[in-house]
């Protein structure tokens, strides 16, 4: 018994309920993670698209105009 | 504006990237790797990850939607994005990107309403995407451009074909559960019975196959029991010691009707 009067836990009860925070955060850091990675490849998908494309991987553009708005 | 179109192809490549990762979560989430003890994932985890990465995988589409319609070289309007084959430019693969974002929509509203729908209709619209995963796929490679030299942007669709054939072949091998033969259904072993009850059973319903039947002893059936009643006691007892726990009638219950109450408003 605890000074409020109730139950104290089991010790698995505190295990489980570690073991259930360490998985919430598992959640969390993944989700975080996984966004993080997404957001830098698509930076790096940009920067290689822009680098290697021509004139005819962009729609309605001739050559000419591809090189002035380049 | 030139970086905006290539900023939408890097955010469609990554969107169907995310989508192939949440239908690999998806289709995982009712095997080993999350009923495998030594994995240590539990079923709540590879859930929540799943709903997660859907959402960041619904901003990538929007993100790409919205660059697609702001970009100048396509020339798209909102109304193209949602309604298949109303695009001015490049239609088929433009469909096919059309079909995919309203497959995508219409799951992702499904489950934001599934408390109110029935599981029937939220589980059929889930499992559209199965079928909005090629549809992205084959957007992806129609808006490949062959001509110019970005082709290796293939990689991305190439990428998540091999990811969803690995989890679907995962899927297929990861046995949920052991198949029991028609023929051996509603069987229960003598060691079975012996493991529970501490005996064999006295009478078993008849074999199923001929075989089984002439390899078992043949079954001693016991003779009727009469219940002992007011009338007859005596001729009974030496019929009831052969089985006194199993046959010994049911006390009938005595049903006492309550009275009333009367402080009843």
């Amino acid at each position: 018994m605890v000074a409020d009067g109730t139950r104290a836990p089991s010790t698995r009860a505190r295990q489980k309920r570690a073991q259930h925070e360490t998985n919430k955060r598992l959640i969390v850091e993944t989700t975080a993670w996984i966004a993080a990675v997404a957001a830098a490849l698509t930076v790096g998908l940009e920067a290689g698209i822009s680098a290697s494309a021509t004139a005819p991987d962009v729609p309605h553009v001739t050559p000419v105009e591809y090189q002035y708005s380049r | 504006m030139l970086q905006l179109w290539f900023v939408s192809r890097a955010l469609g490549a990554m969107a169907l990237l995310l989508l192939s990762l949440v239908i690999v979560l998806g289709v995982l989430h009712n095997t080993s790797v999350v009923k495998n003890a030594d994995l240590g994932l539990p079923r709540f985890v590879l859930v929540a990850l799943h709903r997660n990465l859907s959402l960041i995988c619904v901003v990538f589409i929007a993100l790409h939607v919205v660059t697609v319609i702001v970009t100048d070289y396509v020339h798209l309007r909102v109304v193209d994005v949602f309604v298949p084959g109303i695009a001015p430019f490049n239609p088929v693969a433009a469909t096919f990107g059309t079909v995919a974002t309203d497959l995508v929509i219409a799951i992702v509203v499904t489950s934001m309403l599934r408390s109110r729908l029935s599981r029937r209709v939220w589980f059929w619209v889930h499992w559209t995407s199965y079928l909005c995963w090629p549809v992205s796929v084959v957007h992806a490679v129609l808006n490949a451009s062959f001509r110019g030299t970005t082709w290796w942007t293939l990689a991305v669709p190439l990428l998540s074909m091999v990811a969803i054939v690995v989890a679907l072949v995962y899927r297929r091998r990861d046995r949920r559960r052991v198949g029991v033969p028609l023929s051996e259904r509603g069987h229960v072993s003598e060691e079975a019975i012996r493991a529970v009850t501490g005996e064999l059973p006295v009478a078993r319903p008849a074999a199923a196959s001929a075989p089984d039947r002439q390899a078992e002893a043949p079954t001693e059936l016991l003779p009727p029991v009469r219940h002992a009643g007011p009338r007859d006691g005596a001729g009974v007892d030496a019929e009831t010691e052969v089985l006194p726990a199993a046959v010994a009638p049911a006390r009938r219950r005595r049903v006492v009707p309550l009275a009333p109450r009367s402080d009843r408003r």
